[in-house]
């Protein structure tokens, strides 16, 4: 039961092995972590890329839902967790709120609130209105 | 499933939109018990889905149905690349918006930009883009986001760059977007576009400007000479969202626009890189922005950092200035209140911090001090692996001459804890010592010294677990020190020579470097000293060992030798000659490094006992060991006053722990500890070079000043010097009618954990009398790294409070030498 992905997304080309890979990583990463533990993990260095990725980690405030996004070393981290919260409260206002269930039946949704967040890994809106009403249409 | 009744009616069903099937075919998948029952429900409906796709004819709201499924199925990691063809298809052939952004949706998951179906889209995408229907270009945009290859780019560019001027900002936004994405790709293509970015940092809407501010990021990044005229509208911009002219909807939690600032600022560090009148234009701006961040909430930890991270790219005129300004008001303040915090997470991001800011600015009494020391030593025992991590960091970046060894001790010691499979951590740690080690070889004590080179002795022989891995690194290794030893022996330190043939002596392996080594080696034995030399003619008999192949020349160039002055050369030499005949003999005696692991040693040396049980009985004297002080005990207390008679052994050592009288240069040389074994009580060793010997004198301590007196002095045997000093092993030959032991020097340190080295050597060369030869083990038992006074062992700290002392000394111990010299870079 444990270890289900419920939304992922790729910013960068990976072979399909390497998604593989690192999604396994990741979910062990993932599982092993505690409670008062840093939010940030470092994972290794993708070779043709010359990326270090940073997992982050967004655990301890979403129930039973982890969050996870993987940077570039050079990335502020906290700045991507505020990404990842801001993700959150959009979903919230969005679904009105959000559980995980929400989540699982209507992926796709959440998929378009990604989008509208986050184009080309970067974060395009900031401003949660926004998102929300060009979402609703 | 007795609930499916209820569940038509459930609120979630109701509002997803989706077909029955689409439900219940996620909540079987969900309630799968095990991971072989998720399997099996997926693939049957793969399978499923398979057929009615293969359909002719299938209403739209059918496709998206499945599509979607398919889309799940993907997400759980299952391959449904025939599903990706009818993605496009959907796409191309959707007529409401839904079904397009479904179509879009699957087509950015399952493709990517390589992906050749990729090209099929790229008319879709043309008419999305020309459409009057705002919000499909907006699908189409994001879908190029996603998709963006060097194929598509002629023919999409120039309606994005329309879409650059679209009345609606939504737009336009995502227009930008697209375009820092192609940065990557093709950065030439949007030079012409310049102009036009540069106006649209006037832009009204902030999420534009959010996006803009992105773009100029990376265009930054690639060049920030070109942009630096933008950073008074940086500044106005910065100076706006401060003053929140922000619409509300902008704020997070009470900080106004923090991405925006964020992206404000990092551009503005880039910009002052190195440039002294921007950066006294940014700085006061950036410290405004930092104060203003300081309520508490995560967002403004993200600007503070933001902001430190900008502040230690200032020029360093600027950065005195605000550093210097007062202690209150410095803004490095902030990191100690980071560090302090129980939240891991800001812990991390003061280490983070710490570690951007070169360590000259960590002056002691302006805000930094003792205290952040002992935090950041508490951090290194963290259970947390990423603090850990963050810790050894930071300890890279504050190296310098004065702590590199302690630093060193660490990194080796995290070296080891790091779990195996982890190769990348333990690649980056490795290269980093490394190259700590080649910085700072020259200020070390010779004795820290020693301990910093059998660590990276022992890493390079051992720490990488994959075979090829290994070997590359011994070649890097070797090839390091053939170049350290090409170059002019005079200028290189003894220790980085000693250490260099030690690498080569063990890891040579390609012939070809043969003869270059060989030459090089016969040159030095010209060049340098005696102890140099006694090494160089280990080298070469381990090379020679290796290759099996002994030229002339070299025997030559050793026979010269024979004539050192040096004890120790000449023993060398003699033996080289000899053993390069026998290969054979060679081979036993000189073991490859990675053996280590199999010797015990036996200190005791109980494998002797039959000897010396034979000896005994056929009459040779117990061993009477040697009355350590000079004179005799008796007389000690008395003074004496008439002259004391000329001393007849010319060797005398003038100290009583000393090494070897029998070489001219009593004093010890850290490269060289020659232990050697005492022979037994009858007449001696005619080592032939040494001095006469008097009988029963035999024991000779090879000890230093600073470490403990063997500990084992068996009654039977000849004596075991116990060297406490991780030195080499020494097994002297000893050319005597009765006995020879082969002395060879293995270059190999001891380690600092419990593994004892040794040499296990010895075969009999003239096997005359004594059939036997002496094993000599010298045995290190030191066991710990840390056992000088100044640096403390904090590697096994277990609990806090017994160590607290000894980490307020390791603390100042890293401390020493930062802030003050020059970080030496």
């Amino acid at each position: 039961r444990h270890g289900k992905i419920r939304l992922k997304k790729w910013f960068h080309f990976f072979s399909d092995k390497e998604k593989a890979s690192l999604t396994t990583d990741l979910t062990t990463l993932i599982l092993s972590r505690k409670r008062a533990m840093c939010n940030v993990l470092e994972h290794g260095e993708h070779k043709a890329f010359k990326l270090r990725i940073n997992f982050f980690l967004n655990h301890a405030r979403y129930a039973s839902l982890y969050f996870a996004a993987g940077i570039d070393c050079e990335e502020n981290e906290l700045y991507v967790l505020e990404v990842i919260h801001r993700y959150v409260q959009l979903l919230d206002e969005f679904f009105g709120n959000v559980c995980e269930l929400d989540i699982i039946y209507n992926f796709d949704k959440a998929y378009y609130v990604l989008d509208e967040l986050v184009l080309a890994g970067e974060l395009q809106e900031p401003g949660k209105k926004s998102v929300i009403t060009h979402k609703r249409i | 499933m007795n609930s499916r009744l209820p569940t038509i009616l459930n609120t979630t069903y109701l509002t997803s939109g989706l077909s029955r099937g689409f439900f219940e075919f996620v909540t079987r998948v969900g309630e799968a018990r095990s991971k072989q029952e998720e399997d099996r429900y997926v693939s049957q409906e793969i399978v499923s889905l398979k057929t009615k796709l293969n359909h002719p004819d299938i209403s739209s709201r059918k496709i998206r149905d499945y599509i979607t499924r398919l889309i799940y199925c993907e997400m759980l990691g299952y391959n449904v690349e025939f599903g990706h063809i009818h993605a496009v298809k959907l796409a191309q052939s959707a007529k409401g918006l839904w079904d397009k952004r479904i179509g879009y949706l699957a087509c950015s998951l399952f493709l990517h930009e390589t992906h050749e179906l990729s090209i099929m889209l790229i008319n879709t995408l043309q008419k999305d883009l020309k459409s009057s229907n705002y919000l499909e270009v907006c699908a189409a945009l994001t879908a190029l986001c996603h998709l963006l290859n060097k194929d598509m780019i002629p023919a999409v560019f120039g309606l994005v760059e329309e879409a650059l001027s679209h009345p609606k900002d939504i737009v336009r936004k995502k227009a930008v977007m697209v375009f820092s994405r192609l940065f990557h790709d093709a950065p030439d293509t949007m030079i012409h576009l310049d102009e036009k970015f540069r106006q649209m940092l006037t832009e009204r809407d902030p999420s534009v400007l959010g996006s803009i501010l992105c773009l100029f990021l990376e265009f930054i990044k690639a060049d920030p000479n070109k942009f630096k005229d933008l950073v008074p509208s940086l500044i106005s911009i910065l100076e706006q969202v401060l003053d929140r002219w922000l619409p509300r909807s902008y704020d997070y939690h009470g900080v106004p626009a923090p991405w925006i600032q964020i992206k404000i600022i990092e551009n503005m560090g880039l910009l002052a890189r190195d440039d002294e009148k921007i950066s006294s234009e940014v700085g006061p701006l950036i410290v405004h922005t930092l104060r203003k961040a300081e309520n508490g909430v995560d967002a403004a930890y993200a600007i503070i950092f933001e902001c430190i991270r900008a502040i230690s790219r200032l020029h360093p005129q600027t950065l005195s200035t605000i550093i210097h300004k007062s202690p209150n008001l410095n803004p490095l303040n902030v990191i100690t209140r980071f560090l302090k915090s129980n939240n891991h997470n800001l812990k991390y991001l003061g280490l983070t911090c710490l570690s951007e800011i070169d360590p000259m600015w960590w002056i002691e009494g302006e805000w930094w001090g003792e205290e952040q020391m002992n935090i950041i030593v508490d951090c290194l025992e963290e259970r947390d692996d990423t603090l850990k991590r963050k810790t050894l960091d930071l300890l890279y970046a504050m190296v310098n001459s004065q702590n590199v060894v302690v630093v060193m001790e660490h990194m080796i010691n995290a070296l080891r804890t790091i779990s195996t499979t982890d190769e990348f951590s333990r690649l980056l740690l490795v290269n980093r010592i490394v190259e700590i080690s080649g910085k700072y070889p020259l200020n070390l004590q010779n004795k820290d010294y020693d301990k910093a080179v059998d660590s990276t002795f022992l890493i390079i022989s051992k720490s990488i677990e994959s075979k090829e891995k290994s070997e590359e690194i011994r070649q890097y290794a070797v090839s390091e020190a053939i170049k350290i030893l090409e170059s002019d022996i005079n200028n290189t330190t003894k220790n980085l020579t000693s250490w260099a043939l030690r690498i080569l002596g063990e890891f040579v392996k390609s012939t070809e470097l043969q003869e270059k080594i060989y030459n090089r080696l016969c040159d030095l034995l010209t060049q340098v000293d005696y102890e140099i030399q006694a090494q160089v003619i280990t080298t070469l008999l381990k090379c020679v060992s290796k290759m099996k192949y002994c030229p002339d020349n070299i025997i030559e160039c050793v026979a010269k030798c024979c004539q050192s002055s040096s004890g120790d050369v000449k023993q060398r030499s003699r033996e080289f000659i000899i053993l390069s005949k026998d290969f054979v003999l060679l081979d036993k005696i000189i073991k490859p490094y990675e053996n280590f692991d199999d010797f015990t040693i036996d200190e005791s040396l109980s494998f002797l006992d039959n000897f010396v049980e034979n000896a005994l009985k056929n009459g040779a004297k117990p061993y009477n060991r040697i009355p350590i002080t000079r004179e005799d005990t008796n007389a000690a207390t008395e003074i004496r006053y008439e002259a004391y008679e000329k001393p007849n052994m010319t060797y005398f050592p003038k100290q009583i722990m000393t090494s070897l009288p029998t070489y001219d240069d009593s004093r010890l040389s850290e490269s060289d500890r020659d232990v050697l074994l005492p022979n037994d009580r009858s007449n001696q060793s005619s080592r032939g070079v040494g001095p006469p010997v008097t009988p029963g004198q035999l024991a000779w301590f090879g000890v230093t000043q600073e470490h403990l007196p063997p500990e084992n002095v068996h009654e039977h045997t000849s004596l075991l010097a116990d060297s406490q000093e991780p030195n080499y092993n020494d097994y002297e030959e000893i050319d005597s009618n009765r006995q020879s032991v082969i002395s060879l020097i293995p270059k190999m340190k001891l380690q600092p954990s419990t593994q004892s080295w040794s040499r296990a050597g010895y075969k009999p060369v003239n096997s005359t009398e004594s059939d036997k030869f002496i094993k000599y083990n010298t045995s290190n038992t030191r066991s710990s790294l840390r056992s000088s006074d100044k640096v403390l062992s904090i590697a096994s700290v277990t609990s806090k409070t017994t160590m607290t002392p000894e980490k307020e000394k390791l603390a100042s111990a890293l401390f020493s030498g930062v802030g003050t010299s020059d970080p030496g870079q």
